[in-house]
């Protein structure tokens, strides 16, 4: 679990985020040098501009410049496929992945999670997520924010960070049940 | 403490719930799996950027904006004071002939249309 407790010095505040943020760039890009420019970017903004913040803004801070690099590479990403004339990715308006169930189980087999290869079909269920509800999803349960943090980090209503939280655990579900399936077949 | 961990303490944890904190637990354990390479990439970035903070760069935006407004002053200043003095002119010429200064205007114009006739007298 992510360790809350707030670090004295920006540099100590940096090191503990780093691999987190850098987790969080690569699942939505899946591009070891983007994720690594789009941390470093972000590092540069928040000692920029808010290193003599109080240090428990820090954490919102990075993650809403975090989160708005990552908005804004995948806007660019999106316009030059585009343009090439591809198909464009995953997203909430275009291919929304939206699991039908009336009343949701949730409940996974443990066996499940005693896999060696869980971590990676996790991973791997996560990037398959749309952009906003893998945001709402890492914030609100990686990042442990609450719903008002991650609606002003994401820059939207609270409203529709529950919704894009609750699609997310039910895709993350659904992916994550098929998984199951395949690994059974 | 993540999100599942704070509705511990005040319900016992849904099936969501605990689905929600395996996740983010396989989400910490493949923390584990970033290379050292990637690990000292990432150490050197935020080298970088911590470096801001002992030489922090001058602001570009407020220079230039600086820059623009100097040069609209150095450039308005002269024409506003060479129309002031002319008009100041003008002014004191019209007192010390105790007369209107439209009237010296009108003077000008027959003054031009004096030379006028002087060069060509068959203007008229």
């Amino acid at each position: 679990m992510h360790d809350v407790t707030t670090p004295s010095t920006i540099d100590s505040f940096l090191a503990n985020t780093e691999k987190r943020a850098f987790r969080m760039a690569l699942l939505a890009t899946k591009d070891k040098s983007e994720s690594l420019d789009i941390v470093q970017d972000s590092m540069m903004k928040l000692v920029e501009y808010y290193s003599d913040r109080d240090a428990s803004d820090w954490g919102p801070l990075f993650h809403k410049i975090l989160q708005n690099n990552i908005i804004k590479w995948y806007r660019q990403q999106r316009r030059k496929k585009r343009w090439f004339w591809q198909a464009p990715p995953n997203d909430e308006e275009d291919s929304e992945f939206i699991v039908q169930a009336e009343s949701p189980e949730w409940e996974i087999p443990d066996a499940i999670w005693e896999r060696s290869e869980k971590v990676d079909a996790v991973v791997n269920a996560v990037e398959q997520l749309a952009i906003r509800q893998q945001q709402a999803f890492l914030l609100r349960c990686w990042e442990g924010y609450d719903t008002s943090t991650t609606a002003e980090i994401m820059e939207c209503s609270e409203g529709s960070v529950k919704t894009h939280y609750f699609r997310a655990l039910q895709n993350l579900r659904a992916l994550l049940d098929d998984q199951e399936l395949r690994d059974v077949g | 403490m993540n999100v599942s961990d704070k509705k511990s303490s005040s319900r016992p944890l849904t099936q969501q719930d605990k689905f929600a904190r395996n996740i983010a637990n396989s989400l910490d354990d493949s923390l584990l799996s970033i290379d050292s390479d990637t690990l000292k990439e990432l150490k050197e970035k935020r080298d970088i950027a911590l470096a801001q903070k002992k030489s922090p760069r001058i602001n570009a935006p407020y220079i230039w904006s600086g820059i623009a407004a100097a040069v609209i002053v150095a450039i308005a200043l002269p024409i506003y004071f060479n129309q002031s003095s002319q008009n100041e002119l003008e002014h004191d010429i019209a007192s010390y002939y105790d007369v209107d200064p439209e009237m010296l205007e009108m003077m000008d114009m027959l003054l031009v249309l004096g030379d006028l006739i002087e060069e060509d007298p068959d203007a008229i």
